[in-house]
């Protein structure tokens, strides 16, 4: 019987080579490390700087977690095997963090991350979102632990991501379109350039910059982080428990990377250890919109575009980068979690950039195949699994995490849907760096 | 070269806060202070928290830097073991005359705080070259670490493993860093294990000692006395962790 893990997995502690520190710029008289006592909940703090492998989750959470639906199931895909013509040659499974309330697998870190505010006797929380999935895992998360929660929301997809704004707000949250005129990176930025679409990056300066302006503030983080990707390792602990085969090929979509580490990474450290998974693959799929780790460079950049928060070394494109408006929009950072980086440098984890267009067929391909329409940002994933299923040896095993549904995403379905019956689907263009 | 257990160390970078200065603080911290770490200065002490970053500006600014600086020891006679503090950055291409000197100077160690991080191929060649030199190596460990590479520098006969506890010198953050000790303890088995970062009360550091470090290691909160009120009361507060060091009960029973 699959249970919902007692202890996160904190992948820093198996890592072949150390993992280099954030940093503050050596030209600052401050310290923007010691800014993030002001920032972060204190107990997520502690859980970034840890020699621990295993972290033990509070009872509390694991309580939330099991009313919110872990764990999540792991289904074999016989209709997309089938589909796709690989069905007795490829054994494809997904696990499906799309069954969790907010529809994807945010909530694994939205709730302690929240409850650990709480802790701090904090009344507001304070994110940025892109897709909207995390702005709504907050708010989901603030709703049931008390806390009022304000979301800067990227412009774009604050105006084409309408049903989870809405949800958002139904939620109790202030949802704020991003550059919004409530901060002064907002106001800075739309002064610069009025019709700014936002980016991560700069959403991410506007919400610290509220949180410094109250301390019964806190931030929380949707990615990047070791503590938040250390969170969403429940995903791939329930997979090590749900596997029947060891697989051949581990897939996940990456937007900051907490998704493919929370579902890789116990399998990983498991290889870094020498326990198994020897012949696994792990492979990221991301967005051409913003293909930081196929085409990003190695380096110490910033976690957001206002240098607000330290550098950290990671693949980036950097913090300037404004991606093109996409409809999967979480796959829009510029950057990716440092361990995810370094693995990435290692040659342990591939990586594969796909253009809206063809993942929208496979989300096409999917979705009739298996009956549940996918988030834009998982059709990566899918597409990812699709092309590795076709060309892998007979007896092959894939397994890709479907990190959300895409139910809230219905009129990005609808726009590209209808651009891809006319075979006119252009790449998205006028990325600024 | 052997350090005392429990032990006290205070760092200083070398020729602050100038270098007449220098000489006289090293003489006045003496006796509260079992070994010293020594900074050599950089232009870019890149891991270091604020106060240290500024002291390495200070010294740069008035015109000393980097291996040259030792010769301000040569002239000092300081009477208490000591170890280097460089960065490996500085020295890719010429890590065997900075070794060379170190043991010249009589240096215990060097310590490379950016080794793992930015060259860890190069973990080898740092220790071939320290006992070539005749020096023992030392090694830098974050508090956010690979085991096996804790296990692989307690494998290496160091002079001694540094913990630090915080994500930079002087920086205090809600970390349980007695839990990161205990931890480390486990996984370096009997190395010596130094710690430090942000240490600045005298109960921080018995509490540490209580957790399994062998020393702690004082850095900003001396420094930033000594610049701001003087090297009296410096003294003082070292005087005050060695006391609390050497009084308090370890895990090995001892101090």
């Amino acid at each position: 019987m699959v249970d919902v893990p007692r202890y996160w997995y904190n992948i820093v502690a198996d890592l072949p080579v150390p993992l280099p520190p954030l940093l503050d710029p050596l030209e600052d008289e401050d310290s923007r490390i010691a800014l993030l006592v002001k920032i972060l909940p204190s107990r997520l703090i502690d859980e970034e700087y840890t020699l621990s492998r295993l972290i033990p989750i509070p009872e509390r959470v694991r309580e939330a977690y099991r009313k919110a639906g872990r764990p999540t199931p792991l289904i074999r895909a016989e209709g997309l095997e089938k589909a796709i013509g690989v069905h007795g040659r490829a054994r494809i499974y997904y696990k499906y963090e799309g069954v969790l309330p907010t529809g994807s697998h945010k909530l694994n870190t939205a709730v302690p991350q929240v409850y650990y505010a709480l802790l701090d006797g904090a009344e507001e929380v304070a994110t940025e979102t892109g897709a909207g999935q995390w702005g709504l895992a907050v708010s989901m998360a603030a709703a049931m632990l008390g806390l009022k929660a304000t979301v800067f929301m990227t412009r774009s997809s604050y105006e084409k991501k309408k049903p989870r704004r809405i949800a958002m707000q139904a939620l109790g949250a202030t949802v704020h379109p991003s550059p919004s005129t409530v901060t002064e990176a907002g106001r800075r930025a739309l002064r610069e350039r009025p019709d700014h679409p936002g980016s991560l990056g700069l959403a991410i300066t506007e919400a610290i910059e509220y949180v410094l302006e109250n301390p019964r503030r806190r931030y929380v983080a949707g990615s990047v982080l070791e503590s938040v990707v250390t969170h969403q390792t429940v995903i791939g602990q329930e997979l090590l428990q749900q596997l029947p085969e060891e697989p051949d090929y581990m897939i996940a979509c990456v937007g900051g990377g907490s998704n493919m580490a929370g579902f890789t990474y116990p399998a990983l450290g498991m290889r870094l250890r020498g326990e198994g998974f020897d012949k696994t693959q792990f492979i990221a799929a991301e967005s051409t919109a913003a293909p930081r780790l196929s085409k990003g460079t190695y380096r110490y950049d910033g976690l957001d575009t206002g240098l607000v928060l330290p550098l950290a070394r990671m693949y980036s494109l950097g913090k300037d980068y404004v991606p093109p408006p996409i409809h999967a929009a979480g796959l829009r950072y510029h950057g990716a979690a440092p361990s995810l980086s370094l693995l990435r440098k290692l040659g342990l984890v591939e990586a594969a950039a796909y253009s809206q267009e063809e993942v929208f067929e496979a989300a096409r391909i999917f979705a009739r195949a298996e009956a549940i329409l996918p988030a834009p940002e998982s059709t990566h994933a899918i597409k990812a699994a699709i092309d590795v299923a076709r060309r892998a040896e007979p007896g092959s095993v894939i397994v890709f995490n479907l990190s959300g549904h895409g139910l809230m995403d219905i009129d990005a379905y609808e726009k590209i849907s209808s651009r891809i019956v006319d075979g006119q689907v252009p790449e998205p263009a006028n990325a600024r760096r | 070269m052997e350090l005392s257990r429990p032990g006290f160390s205070v760092y200083l970078t070398i020729g602050f806060p100038e270098p007449a200065r220098f000489s006289q603080i090293l003489g006045s911290l003496s006796s509260c202070v079992d070994f010293y770490e020594l900074g050599l200065p950089t232009a870019r002490p890149k891991y270091d928290g604020p106060t240290v970053r500024a002291s390495h500006r200070r010294v740069v600014a008035a015109g000393l830097r980097g291996v040259e600086t030792l010769k301000l020891l040569e002239k000092t006679g300081i009477d208490k073991p000591f170890t280097l503090m460089a960065y490996m950055e500085d020295y890719v291409d010429s890590l065997r005359g900075l070794l060379e000197a170190a043991a010249s100077v009589g240096a215990g160690c060097v310590l490379l705080p950016d080794l793992a991080f930015d060259y860890p191929e190069m973990l080898d060649k740092y220790v071939e070259e320290s006992e070539r030199a005749g020096l023992r190596p030392c090694f830098f460990a974050s508090s956010r670490f690979p085991h096996s590479w804790l296990q692989r520098y307690a494998a290496l006969d160091p002079l001694y493993i540094y913990l630090g506890l915080q994500p930079a010198t002087g920086v205090e953050l809600p970390i349980a860093v007695e839990k990161n000790v205990k931890l480390a303890r486990m996984l370096v088995g009997s190395r010596y294990l130094l710690t430090g970062f942000a240490i600045r009360r005298p109960e921080t550091a018995a509490a540490l000692i209580r957790s399994g470090a062998d020393a702690v290691v004082v850095g900003s909160a001396i420094l930033r006395l000594i610049e701001e009120k003087g090297v009296d009361e410096a003294r003082s507060l070292a005087c005050s962790i060695h006391q609390a060091v050497h009084s308090a009960k370890t895990s090995h029973g001892e101090g």
